[in-house]
C-alpha cells in the first residue's frame, strides 16, 4: 500500500478554508501534493451529490472544509453542511461504504498549519484505506 | 368496517362538516381512489386496500384550494399528508381526517411501527412492529459485507423509476435521478449505487415508512430497509420524528441552535 498516491478532491470555501490553503501555500508548508481543491463560496454549496459523483467517478477520498461554526461568511451556511455530512456519513456507513473517505473539517483564513495538518491528516487516512475501488469490486449477482 | 365507514362519512355531511370526501371506491371489482360528494350514493366506499391518497389530495387541493375535503386516512397517509404541509403541497386547514387503524396482518405486511393514525374513528389499534430482522442482519455485517450486500441487491436495479414514482413524498418536479451529471444514464447495473445514495439521502427527512416504493419496485429490493435505517439516525442525532408534527422543520433546513 506504501506505493499507493491517492487521488483526494477537496471542496473548500472561499472565504475560511481557501485562504487557508493559499496562506499555506505561501508559507510554504510542506503538504502532501494528492489534494486537488474545488473552491466554493460556502461549504453549504456542498451537496452530498456532490461527494457521491466524486466516489462514483473513482476518487478516492474527499474534504469539505469551510470556517469555523460562528464565522461562516454566510451566517449559517456551515451549519447545514454539517448537518447533512453527519447524516451523510451514516448512510455511506450503512451503505458498506468506508464513512472515512469523507472529512468535513474548519479552519479559519489564519489557520495555514491546522489547514496542511487536516491535508496531511487526512491523506495518511486514505493511504491506509486503500485505493477506491467500489466501482466494479464486487462480485455480479448472477440472478 | 366498510359500513361503519360510510355511516362516520354520511355523519360528516350531515352536519356539513366537509364538502366532499375523498376515500376509495369500488368499481367493477377495481378499487380506485375517488371523490364523494354529498349526493352520492356511498354504498361503493371502501378502505382497502391501502392507497397513498395524500398525493390525491394535493392534486385536488391545487385546483379547489377553498373546498373543505374529507380524507379517509391510514397511519401512513396522515403521516404522508404531514410532509406534504410541510412542503407547502397540501393544506391541512381545509381537510377533515377520518382516521382508520390498520389490522395486525396490515402491519406485519408493511413492517409497520404506527399502524394507526392519531384519532382512529373505525378499527381497533394494534402494537407496532419495531424489529426489522434485515436490519439486525445488515448492522452484523463489516463494511465490505454490506457493500457487497447492496450491490447484489442493486444490481438487479432496472432504473425504472417506479420507486421514485410511487413515493408520495417524492415531489420534486424535476428529479436529479434523471440527469445524467448526478446518475448515469443507459447503464445497467450500476457501477456504483450513485442512484440509490442519493434517493436514500434525500429520503432521510421525509420517508413516512409507507412501503410504496418496494411495492413498486419489480426487482424486490429492500429499500425501505435502508432508509430506515437512516432515518432511525436521524432521530437520534436530531431527536426529529418524521411524519408527527406539521410545525416541526426538518433538520436539513434549519440552523444548528434551533435544533429538535
Ligand atoms: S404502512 Fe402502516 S399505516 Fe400504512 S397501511 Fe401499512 S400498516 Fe397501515
Ligand atoms: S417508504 Fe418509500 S414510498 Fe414511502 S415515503 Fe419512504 S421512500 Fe417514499
Ligand atoms: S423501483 Fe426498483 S428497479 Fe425500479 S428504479 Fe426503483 S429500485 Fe430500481
Ligand atoms: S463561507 Fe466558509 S463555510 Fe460558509
Amino acid at each position: 500500500m506504501t506505493d499507493f498516491e491517492p487521488n483526494i478532491l477537496a471542496f473548500c470555501c472561499n472565504w475560511c478554508s481557501y485562504a487557508a490553503a493559499d496562506l499555506a501555500g505561501i508559507g510554504r508548508m510542506k503538504q502532501p501534493t494528492n489534494v486537488k481543491i474545488v473552491r466554493v463560496m460556502c461549504s453549504g454549496r456542498v451537496k452530498p451529490e456532490f461527494v457521491i459523483k466524486a466516489l462514483a467517478d473513482g476518487v478516492d477520498g474527499v474534504l469539505i472544509l469551510g470556517c469555523h461554526i460562528g464565522d461562516c461568511h454566510y451566517v449559517s451556511g456551515n451549519h447545514r453542511t454539517k448537518k447533512r455530512f453527519e447524516i451523510f456519513s451514516k448512510l455511506l456507513g450503512h451503505m458498506g461504504i468506508d464513512p472515512r473517505r469523507i472529512r468535513l473539517d474548519w479552519a479559519s483564513a489564519a489557520e495555514a498549519i491546522e489547514f496542511a495538518k487536516i491535508i496531511t491528516d487526512f491523506t495518511e487516512t486514505i493511504k491506509e484505506l486503500g485505493p477506491n475501488n467500489y466501482a466494479g469490486k464486487h462480485e455480479r449477482a448472477t440472478a | 368496517m366498510n359500513e361503519q365507514l360510510r355511516e362516520v362519512v354520511k355523519g360528516l355531511f350531515a352536519r356539513d362538516e366537509v364538502e366532499v370526501v375523498v376515500s376509495l371506491k369500488l368499481n367493477e371489482g377495481c378499487v380506485a381512489p375517488h371523490m364523494y360528494s354529498k349526493e352520492d350514493d356511498l354504498s361503493s366506499m371502501v378502505h382497502s386496500p391501502k392507497y397513498p391518497i395524500g398525493i390525491v389530495v394535493s392534486m385536488i387541493q391545487k385546483k379547489y384550494p377553498d373546498t373543505k375535503i374529507g380524507v379517509v386516512i391510514r397511519g401512513c397517509d396522515e403521516r404522508i399528508l404531514i410532509e406534504l404541509a410541510k412542503r407547502n403541497q397540501v393544506n391541512l386547514d381545509n381537510i377533515v381526517l377520518v382516521g382508520i387503524a390498520c389490522t395486525e396482518e396490515d402491519a406485519k405486511d408493511c413492517l409497520c411501527e404506527t399502524p394507526f393514525p392519531t384519532k382512529i374513528d373505525i378499527g381497533e389499534k394494534v402494537e407496532g412492529i419495531t424489529t426489522d430482522e434485515n436490519i439486525e442482519k445488515i448492522s452484523q455485517m463489516d463494511m465490505d459485507e454490506r457493500f457487497d450486500y447492496w450491490m447484489g441487491q442493486f444490481d438487479k436495479c432496472m432504473k425504472c423509476y417506479g420507486c421514485v414514482y410511487a413515493c408520495p413524498t417524492c415531489i420534486c418536479e424535476n428529479c436529479i435521478l434523471e440527469e445524467d451529471m448526478w446518475v448515469k444514464t443507459g447503464e445497467l447495473p450500476p457501477e456504483f449505487p450513485s442512484f440509490h445514495l442519493i434517493r436514500a439521502y434525500h429520503s432521510t427527512d421525509r420517508c413516512v415508512d409507507c412501503h410504496e416504493c418496494e411495492r413498486a419496485c419489480p426487482a424486490h429490493i429492500p429499500l425501505v430497509t435502508l432508509y430506515r435505517m437512516i432515518r432511525k439516525d436521524v432521530e437520534d442525532m436530531f431527536g426529529y420524528k418524521i411524519g408527527t408534527d406539521v410545525n416541526e422543520k426538518p433538520p436539513l433546513v434549519t440552523v444548528l441552535e434551533e435544533e429538535g
